[in-house]
């Protein structure tokens, strides 16, 4: 969500919560001086991110073992940069509704919407991804 | 997601998980412009552009952005003030009221604690005072604001914390 921002801004993400809830990966903005003295952390959304089907590189080892000579061009991966283009989607979707925002109207938009209690369901079930995001079907 | 599931609070999962179906009807939304971050931006260090102003006042907690997060002195008593500005993107009249919710280690108030608009697009402010008599080292607070108009809510949270930065 921060991709027209200033080189001294840097996104962090965070996966420290997938062993608890096994369908989300997060991701917070920290703010760091150049120099490393300063730094403000700010929170910021959560998107799934955790055994995602993803694009692949093809000359990538799927397993990442070395030996591992096969060739893929889909995988099923976890983390950050994967939890990120749920969030680039999202954005292009408040904005295909709303062209003249700002990105940082946009940001606002999916930053207090965000959902925060979640049935204990929600916490087992690690299928219900799809659900969850299901905005376009 | 509950800071009783997650340690990490809201460093963890943020603002919460996504909603885009929420997001396109938020009702208020807070912005920031290139120049604000420039601002929040001198204010950390004002040499780091050639047009930082010599004397800024605030701090990178004063940026309009959705959530406020604040690093505190350990064991200190404190009292921080986030200036915020909203603008109206919900029903042209409407009246939001403020709901806050919070601990027993922190006391939050927003004053105004209610904003009425005629119109959209009209922009209100308010400021929210964070206070408290000292958090032990390590450690986080959380708390949130929402404003509800009976329609939209619009929630922003609320981290004050003593943990250290580190590289």
């Amino acid at each position: 969500m921060t991709i027209r921002i200033f080189a001294y801004l840097y996104v962090l993400g965070t996966t420290e919560g997938v062993a608890k809830c096994c369908l989300l990966s997060y991701s917070i903005v920290l703010i760091r001086y150049v120099s490393g003295i300063f730094y403000l952390p700010q929170p910021d959304i959560s998107a799934p991110g955790v055994e995602i089907l993803a694009a692949y590189s093809p000359v990538a080892s799927p397993s990442g073992n070395a030996d591992d000579k096969r060739s893929v061009k889909y995988n099923v991966v976890s983390g950050t940069s994967m939890s990120c283009p749920h969030v680039a989607g999202a954005a292009a979707y408040v904005k295909s509704f709303h062209p003249n925002w700002s990105p940082s109207a946009i940001t606002s938009a999916l930053m207090t919407t965000g959902i925060i209690h979640f049935s204990r369901s929600f916490y087992t079930s690690c299928f219900s991804l799809a659900y969850h995001m299901n905005f376009i079907c | 997601m509950n800071t009783a599931k997650h340690a990490d609070a809201e460093f963890g999962y943020g603002a919460g998980h996504i909603n885009p179906i929420k997001a396109v009807d938020p009702g208020l939304v807070y912005e920031a412009t290139r120049d604000d971050y420039i601002r929040m931006l001198c204010s950390m260090n004002n040499t780091l552009f050639s047009k930082c102003p010599q004397h800024i006042e605030g701090s990178p907690k004063d940026l309009n952005y959705p959530s406020m997060a604040v690093r505190v002195e350990e064991n200190r008593a404190f009292t921080v003030k986030f200036p915020r500005t909203v603008r109206n993107v919900g029903l042209a009249k409407s009246s939001y009221k403020s709901n806050i919710t919070t601990g027993s280690q922190i006391n939050v108030m927003v004053e105004p604690s209610s904003l009425s608009f005629k119109s959209v697009d009209k922009r209100q402010s308010f400021v929210v005072t964070v206070a408290g008599k000292g958090l032990p080292a390590n450690s986080m607070v959380s708390s949130s604001l929402v404003w509800n108009d009976g329609t939209h809510s619009v929630r922003s949270p609320i981290v004050v914390y003593t943990i250290k930065p580190s590289n």
